[in-house]
């Protein structure tokens, strides 16, 4: 309580202050009680632990990796090494993305622009990342042994989402590759309101939520609605349409200039008083950050946030007790990222049985723990890119600023599974542009005899826990890798 | 009930008012349709089912305008203020064309002559266009309207699911045809996600037999194996539902319930391809030119001749957004494209034949463009559009949807929204399907007035089994 007092007093001393209503109704829908919970079978075993872990803070495992880990780091081991990315060597990696992504770590906005691709047609051409950025992103999902880092950062890139624009707004074309590096993968293990602030005053996120279209006399209200709705008090919390557009003037004027650094343009800055929340806010830029700072560390943001990770990390009807000790270790620490995500991997209830596969694989889940399982190497990502795009999970391109949903009925469609099965098929016969699986993977398995290379695919590739009737499949090595990557399994984690 | 609900069923012709109870002959007509009828859906053969209404949208993608497709050529004021690509009746073209043909007995309505081909259908009251519908929400992104548009809801991202799969979901029944619902392209349109389980193109794949082996409910995983589990023929997520719904707070969903979700919807997509396998079989009867449209329409056309019970499906044509070169007598992008978009449609009707009477095709776009060519002799993202309904229980020879002049603008830029797009969604639903839409919360939020209420359509009689 008392860091949000501070910050309301932040918030209020450069306001000329006058009301004293209650910031938020009370109107707003309270998280409900905890409910008591009963366990579904018996503890997990450490070998389950370990697959668990790797299911939700990674992509999954690779080959050999869930007895590595028994044997070397532990659990304990391996989560803190991965709250510390930076500590994590990823030589190999940054090596890939030095020569295949020579744009990707450019800190200047314009020397990115410099660096990056062109796309167009004849002598129409323009700068773009559209083709790459999402091979980039696919890439690192697969290759970085930073593996949390890569769990969490696609949770924020979908939380702040942008899309890459069209061939109207073609500035996101490349700004969206600096906003990726320089917002999403440099704040992730910073405090929430770095990002927050980082994501308002960013070109790609200026254009695409419209705030620099947003003018004196004539503001948009598209950013100021989203950054309360789904960027920090969640839906329905309290605030009502007339709080939306108060806060859209009090961000009018936040744009960038022709250089793509953010300026604020007090000409076009709404003058006068605003009435936002119960609280009378003077004009000027000085009142937009602090409105933002205190979205950030609202107590309905720390819920908003916490109930988002927990439902990410832990389970699609997230448990209401876990998410009250996420919250508040949230608003004791300001939104300090990497406390709020030790808050929910530290927690005993993290590896409860009912959390045990209890979750469905989105296609990006689904194709990053495929290349893995298989050691699959990656010579250009293009190609299974397209793929999510059947998918409907295409990366950078989601339709909507909700970001796409993260519970298994959300991707249910009919053909989704067909897909699947599909992918799996072709990529076992390297059928899929661009990917390569060493035959030393499927080597070591065709020279078991059948029924133990059924027992070790299962076990090895899947971590257990197949079908009855998957268990059974007959055939060739290649038939069984792809039945069981296929299969429905492998599409739980 | 509202006032304004009332009303508009009253109007819709399904409701007649019946003391306190509200709804007269509510289990008829406010249960939805029901393909297999009453008894075993085994013991019926195809072709003794009657045939399914079904609802056939296709989406224009890019905002399709209006005035050069219906186009007011007697309003002088249209010819001002699009002076290099106004259409007129009486101007030729280089092969001595007209720009427009004048439609609907009138010397002041026309249909640019690149849609000829929808002229007799016009005459004969079986294709009716609506004219100023649109969006209440005013955003001119293409995204922002067609989702808002596909979902329904204008205004709100809240509500992530389709209108048309909230349909099917609303009438779900334990013994649902396979193929209720289609995509008649690889990806699903926004209208036809949400939890009821639709099939987008032909998802065919290698080792179907193998795959539904696999995605069973007998496939159970060893540790958590539970026994009993029946696989719901047709249909999918219902146990899901039931097990979930009992507590305000959800239970966490365990490893046996998410494998029940991922086994039914495995199961419903080997359902749907088999029935599309069956139904690839039937033939083309009608003229189909070349191109996109044109092989979804046929795709969608051999699914109602197979009668496996389609009740909606969604085809889409892109390349409406013309900012440049829309074109006025002498061709251009818009000629081109209505050209295409009529002939599809004849070919469509064409090949259903009588089917006709129970298919309506609803055509739509995301909002229409501005009243004023721009310097590129395209025009720029705008407000309301038009809606075509073709089908044979129409109420036709006339337009539908409020008309006011060229004067009546929204700030002398567009042309104004007078009938929201769900009042013709609302209308369809209802009287296709004899629903109650609204009841049926299928539109959340939508309160119509009297006067949205077009009555531009004949309710369907739907045949009992």
């Amino acid at each position: 309580m008392a860091s949000r007092r501070d910050m309301l007093r932040t918030l209020l001393a450069g306001a000329a202050v006058v009301s004293t209503v209650p910031l938020i109704a009370s109107k707003a829908r309270a998280i409900e009680p905890p409910k008591p919970k009963t366990l579904v079978g018996p503890d997990l075993s450490d070998r389950e632990k370990v697959i668990h872990m790797l299911n939700r803070l990674s992509y999954g495992p690779r080959p050999g990796e869930v007895d590595h880990i028994l044997k070397e780091d532990g659990i304990a081991g391996w989560v803190k090494k991965q709250l510390s990315p930076d500590s994590i060597e990823d030589a190999g990696l940054e090596k890939t993305v030095e020569s295949k992504f020579p744009w990707a770590d450019k800190t200047s906005i314009i020397e990115m622009r410099k660096h990056a691709p062109e796309e167009g047609r004849g002598d129409r051409t323009y700068k773009s990342v559209k083709d790459v950025l999402p091979s980039l992103v696919m890439t690192r999902a697969v290759e970085s042994n930073r593996r949390f880092k890569e769990v969490i950062v696609d949770f924020w890139r979908n939380h702040f989402c942008i899309d890459m624009g069209d061939d109207q707004q073609k500035s996101r074309r490349w700004t969206s590759g600096h906003y990726e590096d320089q917002v999403i993968r440099k704040l992730a293990f910073g405090k929430f309101k770095e990002m927050l602030f980082a994501s308002a005053r960013h070109p790609a996120m200026l254009e695409y939520l419209d705030n620099q279209l947003s003018h004196k006399d004539n503001w948009n209200e598209n950013y100021a609605r989203e950054v309360m709705e789904l960027h920090t008090l969640g839906a329905d919390r309290g605030y009502s349409n007339d709080d939306v557009r108060e806060l859209s003037k009090v961000l009018t004027g936040w744009q960038y200039n022709s250089k793509f650094q953010f300026d604020f343009n007090a000409e076009q800055h709404q003058p006068g008083i605003k009435n936002w929340l119960g609280y009378k806010i003077p004009a000027g830029y000085e009142a937009g950050e602090k409105a933002l700072f205190y979205l950030a560390t609202h107590k309905y943001t720390a819920e908003f946030i916490s109930m988002k990770l927990v439902r990410y990390l832990v389970n699609d009807n997230p448990p209401p007790s876990l998410i009250k000790k996420v919250a508040a270790v949230f608003m004791e620490t300001e939104g300090d990222l990497p406390k709020v995500y030790a808050a929910i991997l530290n927690a005993p209830e993290f590896y409860n049985r009912e959390h045990y596969r209890a979750k469905f694989k989105t296609p990006f889940q689904f194709i990053i723990s495929t290349l893995r399982a298989t050691n699959a190497k990656i010579e250009d990502a293009h190609a299974t890119c397209q793929m999510l795009f059947k998918m409907g999970q295409p990366i950078y391109s989601c339709n909507d600023p909700t970001g796409y949903f993260d519970q298994a009925e959300s991707w249910m469609d009919a053909g989704v599974l067909t897909s699947r099965w599909d992918y799996a098929w072709r990529l076992v016969r390297n059928g899929v542009p661009g990917i390569m699986i060493p035959p030393a993977f499927i080597e070591r398995y065709a020279k078991m005899d059948e029924k133990k290379r059924v027992q070790a695919i299962a076990d090895e590739v899947v971590g257990g826990d197949v079908g009855e009737r998957e268990r059974k499949t007959a055939g060739e090595t290649d038939r069984v890798i792809s039945v069981l990557l296929g299969g429905p399994s492998f599409q739980q984690r | 009930m509202s006032a304004s609900r009332r009303d508009f069923l009253k109007n819709s012709g399904l409701v007649v008012m019946a003391g306190a109870a509200g709804f007269l002959s509510v289990d008829k007509y406010a249960q939805g349709y029901d393909f297999y009828g009453k008894g075993d859906p085994q013991d019926k053969k195809k072709s003794d089912r009657p045939q399914a209404p079904t609802l056939v949208t296709i989406f224009l993608r890019g905002g399709a305008d209006m005035l050069n497709t219906f186009v007011p050529y007697g309003d002088d004021m249209y010819h001002k203020f699009r002076p290099k690509i106004s259409l007129r009746a009486d101007a030729k073209g280089k092969n001595g064309e007209k720009g427009c043909i004048p439609i609907l007995k009138s010397d002041y309505w026309g249909i640019n002559s690149g849609l000829a081909s929808l002229i007799p259908l016009i005459d004969k009251g079986n294709c009716v266009p609506i004219f100023n519908v649109g969006s209440t929400d005013g955003t001119r992104s293409h995204f922002s309207a067609q989702d808002y548009m596909e979902r329904g809801v204008p205004g709100s991202t809240l509500v992530s699911t389709g209108w048309l799969n909230r349909y099917l979901e609303a009438t779900r029944k334990g013994t649902d045809a396979p193929l209720r619902g289609l995509s008649a392209q690889t990806l699903l349109p926004r209208a036809l996600r949400g939890n009821y389980p639709v099939l987008a193109g032909n998802n065919h794949t290698t080792e179907m037999d193998l795959f539904a082996n696999l995605y069973n409910s007998q496939n159970m995983v060893g540790v958590t194996a539970r026994e009993g589990v029946g696989m719901d023929k047709g249909s999918s997520l219902e146990g899901f539902k039931a097990a979930t719904a009992r507590t305000t707070v959800p239970r966490p969903l365990n490893a046996d319930q998410t494998r029940d979700i991922i086994t039914a919807s495995g199961n419903a997509a080997v359902e749907r391809i088999r029935a599309l396998d069956s139904a690839a079989q039937m033939q083309t009867d009608g003229n189909y030119p070349n191109g996109g449209l044109s092989n979804q329409l046929s795709a969608i056309a051999r699914v109602i001749k197979a009668n496996v019970g389609l009740e909606v499906a969604q085809a889409d044509l892109g390349g409406w957004d013309m900012h440049s070169d829309e074109g006025g007598a002498m061709g251009g992008r818009m000629a081109s494209a209505v050209q295409h978009l009529g002939e599809c449609i004849n070919a469509f009707v064409e090949d259903l034949g009588p089917r006709m009477d129970k298919v309506m095709i609803l055509v739509m776009t995301e909002f229409g463009r501005t009243i004023h060519e721009n310097g590129a002799a395209g025009t720029d993202h705008g407000r309301g559009s038009y809606m075509l309904a073709i089908g044979n229980m129409l109420n036709g020879g006339r337009h539908y949807g409020t008309w006011k002049g060229m004067g009546d603008t929204e700030g002398g830029r567009y042309l104004p929204v007078h009938t929201d797009f769900r009042a013709i969604f609302a209308e369809s639903l209802a009287k296709m399907f004899r629903v109650d839409p609204l009841q049926m919360n299928i539109f959340p939020g939508y309160k119509p007035t009297p006067d949205a209420y077009q009555n531009f359509m004949k309710p369907l009689n739907v045949a009992e089994a």
